[in-house]
């Protein structure tokens, strides 16, 4: 059991994660989140948001596959599709969906904006 | 409670909730200062409801873990059955397709509660340090167990500690410590979750504020981009185990028809060291019972065979339908006196490795679905499919479905 699990190389892992996750995901989301703050207005920084979530988990969960990782060399049925192609694909109809939210809240604002403006302009004549 | 058991216990009670001294406020700066953490989604409720899915969630990767464990390892209590033919299919399918769908669900949660790892004091009492302790093994053993996971589909073998055995005791401190958590976190949840949650909210001061309003992400927001992202996972993997979603199969380790003859394999005949004597034309099949007997290549095909359409299902979550045809088990166990009550083993070719041998008991040594497959798909067996003859039986994992046999033996 012990040779098994390995218990230095398994704690090592174990602890690692957990150094990974604090130290290293959660900040460079921040960073993310705080450089969309900056950049993107607020109707559509949400969308860039969820699109950029779904990416990111649609990737690492993925992870060895598109980066080639794995699988032995004698045993083509072990990762056998074009994972980088793949993961091109659905990430291309997330962003593709992004994109239409983005669009149809920019047509939203536009409208809102100009009514706005017509029901508070000065009146005709 | 009586009177006498209260004064009785309260000194206990006393040393795990009296309060501790609070540290000087000069220490309170960077992460730790109140305003630190200023996303609306770092709330409460929005933890609680996380946390409740990611759960679920846990719980059935954890029941469907053990149910795998149990068929490779059964307790002397457990006679595995041989129906539902796909009963292993589902569960081992929804272990890993559960587990996939857990990674958005965890990074969420992790997100929603980060600022507690940043509370100030750090340490109120010494319940609460015992509290958040036992946080420590609650994400370690839940991010360890989904890398590993995904690491081992992919057969991507960077840690040098053996999957199975690490992934099953990993499995069982996660579940402890998730156990903790549910526990202490009880009160938060019911003053945070369910219709009538205004009238528990004096339960704990960890009460969801009203949303503020921003230009980024709302909680709904976060809710439907991770459903999302739990959606777009499953499509797109479940179909290496689902009938009929093969066409999706886009981010899966296995596509259910790429393989030799159209089904994919686990361990070929080289990385077996078999693939000589697999094909040795001297080669013998002993069935050691009551009346023993050897058959010849000639004999194989001689034997009465029937055909059977049964899946592989792989520990790793994919399965792969597929038509077999052979010698029914049931029928050489007859042919050689073994009783109906009696369990065999069946052993390979191979000369070591954990999946060598692997025991047959009756419900499925007397299947009429189980064979000593010969033939796949129509043609005879690939090498790296078990050539000359594999066990082939219904609910049960790929890895007990031994290849290359050359004797089974009455125990």
């Amino acid at each position: 059991m012990r040779s098994a699990t390995n218990p230095p190389n398994a704690a090592q892992w174990l602890v690692g994660g957990i150094l990974v996750h604090d130290l290293l995901v959660v900040p460079v989301t921040m960073a993310v989140g705080l450089v969309l703050t900056r950049l993107v207005p607020a109707p559509f920084r949400a969308v860039l948001q969820g699109a950029l979530l779904i990416s990111g988990a649609v990737a690492l969960a993925s992870l060895p596959l598109w980066r080639g990782y794995g699988g032995p060399a004698d045993n083509p049925s072990v990762n056998p599709l074009p994972y980088g192609r793949n993961l091109a694909i659905v990430l291309g109809l997330v962003w593709a969906c992004a994109t239409a939210v983005i669009v149809v809240r920019a047509v939203r604002v536009r409208r809102a904006r100009r009514s706005h403006a017509s029901a508070s302009g000065p009146p005709a004549g | 409670m009586t009177a006498a058991y209260r004064a009785y216990m309260r000194p206990f009670i006393r040393l795990f909730t009296g309060r501790l001294p609070q540290p000087p406020a000069v220490l309170r700066r960077g992460p730790l200062r109140t305003d630190a953490f200023s996303s609306r989604l770092h709330d409460p409720r929005v933890a609680s409801l996380l946390g409740m899915w990611l759960g679920i969630a846990f719980g059935v990767c954890f029941l469907t873990g053990l149910v795998s464990h149990a068929m490779q390892h059964p307790p002397s209590w457990l006679v595995w059955p041989s129906r539902p033919v796909s009963l292993y299919r589902l569960t081992q399918g929804l272990h890993v397709t559960t587990g996939l769908a857990c990674v958005p669900l965890l990074l969420a949660k992790l997100w929603t509660v980060y600022p507690r790892l940043w509370e100030w004091p750090p340490v109120r009492s010494v319940a609460h340090a015992l509290e958040r302790l036992s946080i420590v093994p609650l994400v370690a053993g839940a991010v360890f167990q989904l890398a590993t996971g995904i690491a081992n589909i992919a057969q991507w073998y960077r840690f040098r500690f053996f999957f199975t055995v690490t992934h099953y005791w990993v499995a069982w401190i996660t579940i402890g410590a998730l156990g903790v958590h549910i526990a202490a976190k009880l009160a938060v949840v019911r003053a945070n979750v369910g219709r009538r949650r205004d009238e528990r909210s004096r339960l704990t001061d960890r009460v969801s504020a009203p949303e503020q309003p921003g230009g980024g992400l709302s909680r709904r927001g976060l809710a439907v981009a991770v459903a999302g992202a739990a959606g777009v996972i499953v499509t797109t993997t479940a179909g290496q185990w689902v009938p009929g979603l093969s066409g999706l199969d886009l981010l899966a380790p296995r596509r259910p028809d790429i393989g030799p003859q159209r089904l994919p394999v686990n361990r070929t005949a080289a990385a077996a060291r078999v693939s000589a004597v697999a094909r040795d034309p001297g080669y013998r099949l002993e069935v050691v019972g009551p009346r023993p007997f050897v058959l010849t290549l000639a004999g194989l095909r001689e034997f009465p065979h029937h055909t059977s359409r049964l899946p592989i299902t792989c520990v790793e979550g994919w399965a792969a339908d597929a038509t077999w045809h052979g010698l029914r088990l049931r029928d050489l166990l007859d042919a050689a006196g073994i009783p109906a009550e009696a369990t065999v083993r069946v052993e390979s070719l191979e000369t070591g490795g954990t999946y060598r041998t692997s025991e047959v008991n009756p419900p499925h040594a007397r299947d009429p679905l189980t064979l000593l497959a010969t033939g796949l798909n129509g043609a005879d067996l690939d090498i790296d499919h078990g050539y000359p003859a594999r066990l082939i039986a219904p609910n049960r994992p790929g890895v007990l479905q031994t290849k290359w046999v050359h004797r089974v033996v009455m125990l």
